[in-house]
């Protein structure tokens, strides 16, 4: 009895010890990220929060009136609607456009050839340009009414000659395009992931006998999981959060076609000195995008594949070819 | 644990490494370091340029603009400092970015000493007690007037204290193609014409020569709707900052059949498309300068380089008198403004530079009427000399609207910003076909109201 | 991932990835060849993509930048941030991904989510508390509000060194702790080269994320001396006067440059695959 539960005191001890060892690793590791997180992160984020509360014009102190920024924000706010749905158009059309040209353009480019770095450098040109103002200036040319685009298709047969940018029904999608061009960072991280599926894998699913296609959708697909999770989760957020283009190509036009919603925010927060309306706004976006997140991470349960962890779906076509 | 120690000595290096390059580029600022504390305090001892000595007062000015004006202000400024005991910071940016930076460094009591001001900004700061007033500094002479209208100084007046010296006045005009005219041999128009012979005359010249006009404003529709609302002897704001004139179903009529007109000649084809006008980006990109646009509505301080960019002199003449208005709704704003914050330490030294800015003879040849049509009469004349054809016309056009113009409009109010963009949005809706003018001005007048009296 | 492939097929194969590409990078072509059209030129000759006559005026002109300070302040200004960001940031992030994909400590999941939910708060609203903080912190105008901030990682990165390591199955760690690894071993000398490619990747977006970054430079840096390259091109394009549009693209082909060739000599980095041999043996 007695030594039972001396052992019993032991290995309470060890795993307490091994616990502690583990919080303090962790701390370490994550400590500098920690340290700046709570002093440049973690505060402002409160800090804002609770100006999403006042009527703050910046260049006074701010006035705490309760919930009426929210309220009016949900109750006698066209322009919110309108930039809520501009901005869920613009995210669910052009998240699924961006990450297929880029899966789609990062599998065509996964082989070895001398020619290959050149290609991927000139598909990852356009994401460098970013929101610069030079790319923008030049996407609104391209997109004229007498610019290349219009030129491209009347030379391949189909008539154009609309104003992209400044028909109603068509600005959103210049803007769209514009940030379906630059897929280039989504291609890089596929790449990076493609890379990272060892070679063996394919080597013994073509001695089993599979074709490429079975090899994609068993091997390639799946061990892709976490990076099409990463990569689907940014271009949400990412997507949610478009503005400079928004602002330097349309400003929000024509007739608030393409007011996206952080357009919008910054608009009310400096054009019309209501910060404290615009961290509202700024606090509901955080829930929407939380909310998608959220949704995505729990729908990963069912389809994402970490091999370092034992969970389930589609192993078992993959390990067969893995054992 | 020797492993540990290797990395943990690989890390320190990179650290110390970077601590190293951060002071090295800081070397410059370790001194405007010191100068940054909360408080704003911007006027402490320090240079950017090595061989000015330390002692000197070092003075923030902050202006948007491109690459032309910042060329220009700095030259200007740079023979300032040969005459005097003074030091620059110059702390330029572009309009997109003026403001969030401007703004942010209020919040942080770092507003710089010389502040470029907006007629829609300018209220926000003043009523804040973000800038200060000039007066004192008019009062002992050190912002001179001697030739300047003290009326106009009303453009720069909130709540009765001067905060912002304008550095200029402009105002609205038609500007024509004088060519385009001689073609269809239609009469140059006369400063009092009226709307409906601004619509004949259109027609009259697409019909000869198939030649469209541009849609009035459309880039902002508030500059004729100020005019028509002013030409029915009101003023656009009254002093509380509401509408007196949202009431008068005269105005409002006046104001819903100019709409509509305007909408019925895009509907005839005789003015522009909207989705092509509003696609227009640059000075290149608008017709009138191409020669594709027989007139076109346009702020005065544009009309030099958009007869620049034509390559000759456009006629320039005042809007079009509503038929049934009672007097001409021409109206002078200012250009921009100079203000000085509450942040500066030294404002006499500021107010000097402010005055040197708007007042001296060799600072405006160098910068040339950048900023407006100068205030004083003095600056005026001596540039007459100096400025092209071009420039000389505005000064001429500008003289004959002052004299039928009893004041210059006073700044925005507060909240105006965001009712004007209704205005803007709803103008645009009409031209796309979205709404009616009737709903566009009554939207417009129910939404502004709302906002204005927040 | 092919074994050897008929000519045929490369011909095709290059063929497809040219023509997209050159429809791709078409608006960019344009611009580098407006670069050297005459300014006025620029918008007024769109559909004739090379110049009639070929100048260097705008490079000139750009290059000479505002006021007395030219580009080549801009680039050295950039290059020295940009450089110290890219460090820190990709190092702190691969710590703070080893710590959250790895170990079970107190609190991890709490914040991982905390980690994510900072991306999804939009910067407008936050940029005033961070001046006040870094005003108070006497900050303002040097170029520490830009880089300190870098030393604490990015989300974006962590969460995608996590995705990386996820890929590297946990037998790895077993093994190595039985072999008598310790924590801080087991990330320098295994995890690190196993994701060398993730944190390549990092550094070529941390490069260009910073160097194109605007608003936090603007902000911070007040005086011309101290700006970066991102604010310079921002003021050669300025709405309410005219635009020198061929000096702009100049000098935005030439902000590319370091990007392009960061990327071109980093290349190999990314794309090299591991072999977990052996491990599955």
């Amino acid at each position: 009895m007695n030594y039972r539960s001396k052992n019993a005191e032991l290995i309470t001890k060890t795993k307490n010890r091994n616990r502690f060892k583990e919080n303090v690793y962790g701390y370490l590791f994550i400590g500098p990220w920690l340290i700046c997180f709570i002093v440049f992160m973690a505060i402002p984020f409160v800090t804002s929060f609770v100006l999403s509360f006042t009527d703050y014009n910046m260049l006074s102190e701010p006035k705490f009136i309760g919930l009426n920024n929210y309220i009016e924000l949900f109750t006698k706010d066209k322009l919110f609607w309108q930039a809520l749905s501009v901005t869920f158009r613009f995210v669910f059309l052009s998240v699924p456009l961006r990450l297929l040209f880029a899966l789609a353009i990062a599998l065509l480019l996964n082989r070895q050839s001398k020619l290959v770095p050149l290609y991927r450098c000139v598909y990852y040109l356009p994401s460098i340009l970013g929101g610069s103002v030079a790319v923008s200036v030049m996407w609104k040319y391209c997109f004229s009414k007498t610019g290349v685009v219009n030129i491209f298709l009347n030379s391949i047969g189909i008539p154009s000659d609309i104003s992209w940018i400044s028909n109603k029904d068509t600005a959103l999608w210049s803007i769209i395009l514009l940030f379906v061009w630059q897929f280039g960072s989504s291609m890089l991280i596929f790449l990076a992931g493609l890379k990272q599926i060892p070679k063996n894998y394919y080597e013994a699913a073509t001695v089993d006998g599979a074709g490429v296609f079975r090899q994609f959708f068993n091997i390639t697909l799946p061990l892709l999981t976490p990076i099409i999770l990463f990569n689907t989760v940014m271009q949400i957020i990412g997507g949610f959060m478009v503005f400079t283009q928004a602002m330097i190509i349309t400003d929000g036009g024509p007739v608030n076609k393409t007011l996206v919603y952080v357009l919008y925010l910054y608009q009310q927060s400096f054009k019309y000195y209501k910060m404290g309306y615009g961290s509202a706004m700024a606090w509901v976006l955080l829930l929407i995008v939380g909310f998608f997140t959220a949704l995505i991470f729990k729908s990963s349960n069912t389809w994402v594949f970490y091999e370092n962890e034992s969970k389930k779906p589609r192993t078992k076509k993959l390990k067969k070819v893995v054992s | 644990m020797k492993r540990k120690i290797e990395k943990m000595s690989k890390f320190l290096v990179l650290i110390g490494l970077a601590l190293i390059m951060m002071s090295c580029s800081s070397e410059n600022d370790a001194t405007s370091e010191s100068e940054m504390t909360g408080a704003g305090d911007s006027t402490e001892s320090s240079s950017e340029n090595s061989q000015v000595e330390k002692t000197d007062t070092e003075v923030r000015i902050t202006w948007w603009g491109s690459q032309a004006r910042h060329n220009s202000t700095i030259e200007a400024l740079d023979k300032y400092v040969e005459k005097n005991d003074v030091n620059f910071s110059y702390e330029y940016t572009s309009w997109s970015s003026y403001w969030e930076t401007l703004a942010t460094q209020a919040v942080g009591n770092n507003l710089p000493d010389i502040i470029q001001m907006s007629t829609t900004d300018i209220v926000n700061y003043s009523k804040n007690n973000q800038i200060v007033s000039l007066q004192p500094y008019i009062d002992s002479g050190i912002i001179d007037l001697t030739y300047v209208d003290k009326n106009s100084l009303s453009a720069g007046t909130v709540e009765g204290e001067v905060t912002g010296y304008p550095t200029g006045v402009n105002t609205v005009s038609v500007v024509y193609n004088k060519e385009i005219f001689d073609q269809a041999g239609v009469d140059y128009p006369k400063d009092n014409w009226t709307w409906s012979e601004y619509l004949d005359t259109a027609k009259k010249i697409f019909e000869e020569t198939g030649v469209q006009t541009d849609i009035p404003f459309l880039s902002e529709a508030r500059w004729l709707a100020e005019y028509v609302v002013r030409s029915y002897d009101y003023d656009f704001y009254e002093a509380d900052g509401s509408f007196g004139w949202a009431n008068d179903e005269r105005v409002l009529n006046g104001l819903k059949n100019a709409f509509a007109d305007i909408k019925e000649m895009v509907e005839l084809g005789v003015f522009i498309d909207p989705e092509v006008q509003i696609a227009w980006a640059t000075t290149e990109d608008n017709y009138i300068v191409q020669g594709k646009s027989a007139m076109a509505f346009l702020l005065s301080n544009y009309y030099e380089t958009y007869s620049d960019v034509l390559g000759a002199p456009m006629g320039i003449c005042m809007l079009p008198k509503p038929d049934d208005a009672d007097k001409s709704g021409m109206y002078m704003n200012a250009n921009m403004y100079w203000s000085i914050s509450a942040d500066c330490e030294d404002p006499e030294t500021a107010a000097s530079i402010l005055n040197y800015m708007v007042n001296d003879m060799e600072a405006m040849e160098t910068i040339l009427a950048d900023r407006g049509i100068s205030l004083s009469s003095e600056i005026r004349e001596g540039l007459t000399e100096v400025v092209g054809e071009y420039t000389a016309n505005t000064f001429d056009y500008i003289s004959s609207v002052s004299e039928i113009v009893e004041k210059t409009n006073a700044p925005d109010p507060a909240n105006a910003a965001e009712a004007i963009n209704v205005l803007k949005v709803n103008y645009q809706a009409l031209m796309y076909g979205e709404m009616d003018a009737e709903e566009a001005i009554d939207d417009f007048v129910v939404q502004a109201t709302d906002i204005l009296g927040q | 991932m092919n074994k050897k492939v008929s000519p045929i097929n490369m011909l095709l194969f290059h063929l497809l990835v040219i023509s997209i590409s050159f429809v791709m990078i078409y608006p960019l072509i344009w611009m580098f060849f407006s670069s050297f059209k005459d300014s006025a030129l620029v918008l007024t000759t769109i559909e004739q993509l090379f110049p009639s006559e070929w100048k260097l005026n705008n490079y000139y002109n750009g290059w000479s930048g505002f006021g007395g300070t030219s580009f080549e302040v801009f680039f050295k200004n950039s290059f020295i941030v940009t450089t110290l960001s890219v460090i820190g940031n990709v190092l702190v992030s691969s710590m703070a991904a080893y710590g959250f994909s790895r170990i079970k400590f107190k609190g991890r999941n709490v914040l991982f989510v905390c980690m994510l939910i900072t991306m999804m708060l939009p910067a407008q609203v936050l940029i005033i508390p961070q001046y006040i903080i870094f005003s108070k912190l006497d900050w303002v105008n040097t170029f520490l509000p830009l880089v300190v901030p870098e030393w604490g990682g990015r989300a974006f990165f962590i969460f995608l060194i996590i995705q990386f390591m996820a890929g590297i199955p946990s037998e790895l760690d077993e093994a190595a702790k039985i072999d008598g690894c310790d924590r801080i071993k087991l990330y320098t000398r295994i995890m690190l080269p196993l994701i060398r490619p993730a944190l390549v990747t990092c550094a070529v977006f941390a490069f260009y994320w910073k160097w194109d970054d605007f608003m936090g430079s603007l902000l911070y840096l007040n005086t011309p001396e101290k700006y970066t390259v991102s604010i310079a091109l921002k003021l050669f394009a300025d709405p309410t006067s005219v635009s020198d549009y061929g000096a702009l693209f100049a000098m935005c082909i030439l902000s590319l440059l370091p990007v392009i060739i960061l990327f071109l000599v980093l290349q190999k980095y990314i794309v090299e695959g591991i072999a977990t041999s052996g491990l599955k043996g």
